[in-house]
């Protein structure tokens, strides 16, 4: 199955947007320009197609809730305001699909209106149904995942892929397990939260190597380059002040420059290492969601750190069939992506004359790269465009 | 058609002419890169005319590659740099030849210690050009394409000089002002003078996007007036025509000889 296209028409500065997205995407671009928007609304999409779009729902997905009014988008060169949210995307598996959606945005309480929704196999239509449509349908619900025309259908393999999308956006505190994490979801919240746990259950002795996910530990610890072991257990008074509120499980770090049972936990250990476990733990889990987003992806993380774990989260996502959708600020991610892999893609989001958001997908040929023009410099110096132009 | 347009100017305001300025010409919302060197360690030469010449000469035996092998290709190189550059700057003329100096083969101009030390003995205005408008502009133009390490015209690059600076073609859109070329410091001995400009707010001297954004609009209203009043935007007006529009009409994009 194979994503093909993503296309968003008026929802905030997205007016009229599509893009071609591999497995591994990410997006670059000035502060403001729209990219967390972008995510945004793939998780509106995965939502009226999977379920239901009302505040429950989209906060769920970690997406930031809106004044009814500011969903649609409201530019001053705009004739007239358009009528609903309308969002789409097409995928292959064996045959090409279509999915739309159109959605008015909340009126009287918080839910999300279908005013029309279809799905196409080649070109022709398999089901759909409109404001006009004779059925008596619920308006507030989406009915892909539910139409009995649907049933056993391969088209639905899609809403399976897409129904766990939500936006991860990790945050210290919850990754130090001294805050609840508002956004909890199986395996692990979208800020962190419940982090040790989801790295007990894939944490494991194999043939006596221990091994987290896929990964050989030693392969962890070679970002962690402080640490010399961890594991997951109860907190203990020896470890942890009994004053700091903490979860059931914590993380334990061994320190290679400590003696060995100065064990301490993540509260106590430098938060690029919880960032780097997170990001891990995320791309492995069995149960982890098979298309998600991450906020900010270098966030907490040193240049040279965030490269290499750029380059080991891409390949594992390739490894598990994931989509994900990132974006960041740090030029040194972009070095950390192998672009002559189709499934790996970068994106320059920006902003036209008049406001409304441009998605341009950058592609570097191989000699350029070799030639000593490293992505982070072609963005540093503004080649790749998604930067601040007036500075 | 949509074009992409990379411009290599010295600052953002420039910038903000170059873009609305060929838009207006090409009558279409174009796509823009805004293309700066890194500064070095010093944090020189990230901007400014230095910077021009700094990313000319970093990007010069790359240039095809980096317009072209990057997609969303570069359709036009716009490289800019005001003519008072060459009226008040050393070291632009320190290839000239018009004075002995035994530095001149070993530094590099912009790193030169004579220069740094205010020991350059080279003499302003420079003898080996024509003083005015148009010598300036020959004289930066010539030295551009050096930097870039071509001395044909390459027809994927177009260079400007606007004189004295872009701050003259905004007075020529405003001002009735006869030979607005020649005024030196447009910005600070015209726009800026005082603290409010045909009704736009001026604070302080410094340049700033916000004043520019309420400038823009009628510079392109009366471009046609410019043109007129000004040389180097006349000369900008006829490269964009025939480097953009020129590639439109005739639909030879990819024919070498077009602009030789």
């Amino acid at each position: 199955m194979i994503i093909k296209e993503i296309n968003i028409k008026n929802f905030k500065s997205l007016y009229d947007v599509s893009f071609q997205p591999g497995k591994v995407n990410v997006f670059i671009g000035a502060n403001g320009s729209g990219k967390s928007t972008i995510l945004e609304a793939i998780g509106i999409l995965s939502a009226a197609m999977t379920d239901r779009v009302n505040n429950n729902v989209l906060q769920r997905k970690g997406i930031r809730l809106s004044a009814s009014s500011l969903y649609k988008s409201k530019f001053k060169t705009m004739k007239r305001e358009g009528l609903t949210v309308d969002l789409g995307i097409q995928w292959v598996d064996d045959e090409r699909y279509d999915y739309t959606v159109h959605l008015t945005t909340p009126t009287d309480d918080d839910t999300w209106k279908y005013h029309s929704e279809s799905i196409n196999q080649a070109e022709n239509l398999l089901w759909g149904r409109s404001n006009r449509s004779s059925a008596l349908l619920n308006h507030n619900i989406g009915y892909f995942m539910v139409t009995e025309t649907l049933n056993g259908h391969r088209c639905r393999k899609m809403g399976q892929y897409i129904e766990k999308y939500g936006i991860y956006q990790p945050d210290t505190p919850t990754l130090r397990g001294i805050i609840a994490d508002t956004t909890q979801v199986a395996p692990i919240g979208l800020n962190g939260g419940r982090m040790a746990d989801a790295l007990k259950e894939i944490l494991k002795s194999v043939d006596g190597d221990m091994k987290l996910g896929t990964l050989y530990i030693e392969d962890i610890l070679d970002l962690i380059d402080w640490a010399s072991g961890f594991d997951i257990a109860a907190p203990k008074k020896a470890n942890l002040n009994p004053g700091v509120p903490s979860t059931r499980q914590v993380i334990e770090f061994k320190d290679r420059f400590l003696k060995a049972n100065a064990t301490f936990t993540g509260y106590d250990a430098s938060e690029g290492a919880l960032y780097v476990l997170f990001m891990l733990c995320l791309a492995m889990h069995p149960e982890s969601p098979t298309m998600f987003a991450i906020d900010s992806f270098d966030h907490a993380l040193n240049p040279r750190l965030a490269k290499r774990l750029t380059e080991i989260f891409s390949q594992l996502i390739l490894e598990s069939h994931r989509t994900v959708f990132m974006t960041t600020h740090n030029p040194l991610v972009l070095d950390g992506l192998d672009l002559c892999n189709d499934e790996i893609r970068l994106f320059a989001v920006s902003r036209n004359k008049d406001g409304y958001v441009v998605i341009d997908r950058i592609q570097v040929s191989k000699e350029l790269l070799e030639l000593g023009q490293p992505l982070s410099r072609l963005w540093i110096n503004g080649r790749l465009g998604g930067v601040p132009e007036l500075i | 058609m949509r074009k992409v347009i990379g411009i290599v100017g010295e600052g953002p305001t420039d910038y903000m002419v170059i873009k609305e300025v060929i838009d207006h010409i090409t009558g279409e919302v174009n796509e823009y890169r805004r293309l700066q060197p890194e500064p070095d360690m010093a944090g020189r030469f990230g901007n400014g005319w230095k910077g021009v010449w700094k990313w000319c000469e970093t990007n010069s035996g790359v240039l095809d590659k980096v317009l072209h092998e990057v997609k969303p290709q570069i359709d036009l190189l716009v490289i800019q740099i005001d003519a008072d550059v060459s009226r008040k700057e050393r070291e632009v003329h320190c290839l000239c030849g018009s004075v002995e100096c035994e530095a001149r083969e070993e530094s590099h101009p912009l790193r030169c210690t004579k220069v740094i030390e205010g020991q350059c003995p080279v003499v302003l205005p420079c003898r080996k050009h024509v003083q005015n408008a148009r010598g300036y502009e020959e004289h930066l133009e010539k030295m551009i394409r050096m930097w870039l390490g071509t001395n044909t015209n390459n027809k994927d690059v177009l260079i400007t000089v606007p004189c004295d600076s872009t701050d003259a073609w905004i007075v020529a859109a405003y001002q009735d002002c006869d030979y607005v070329e020649e005024i030196e410091n447009p910005w600070e001995s015209v726009i800026a003078r005082k603290k409010d400009y045909y009704g736009i707010r001026i604070p302080g001297s410094k340049k700033r996007t916000s004043v520019y954004s309420q400038l823009l609009p009628r510079l392109c209203e009366q471009w046609e007036r410019v043109i007129e009043r000004c040389h180097s935007a006349k000369c900008f007006d006829d490269k964009v025509k025939q480097m953009i529009l020129g590639n439109n009409l005739l639909n030879i994009k990819h024919n070498k000889n077009i602009f030789r």
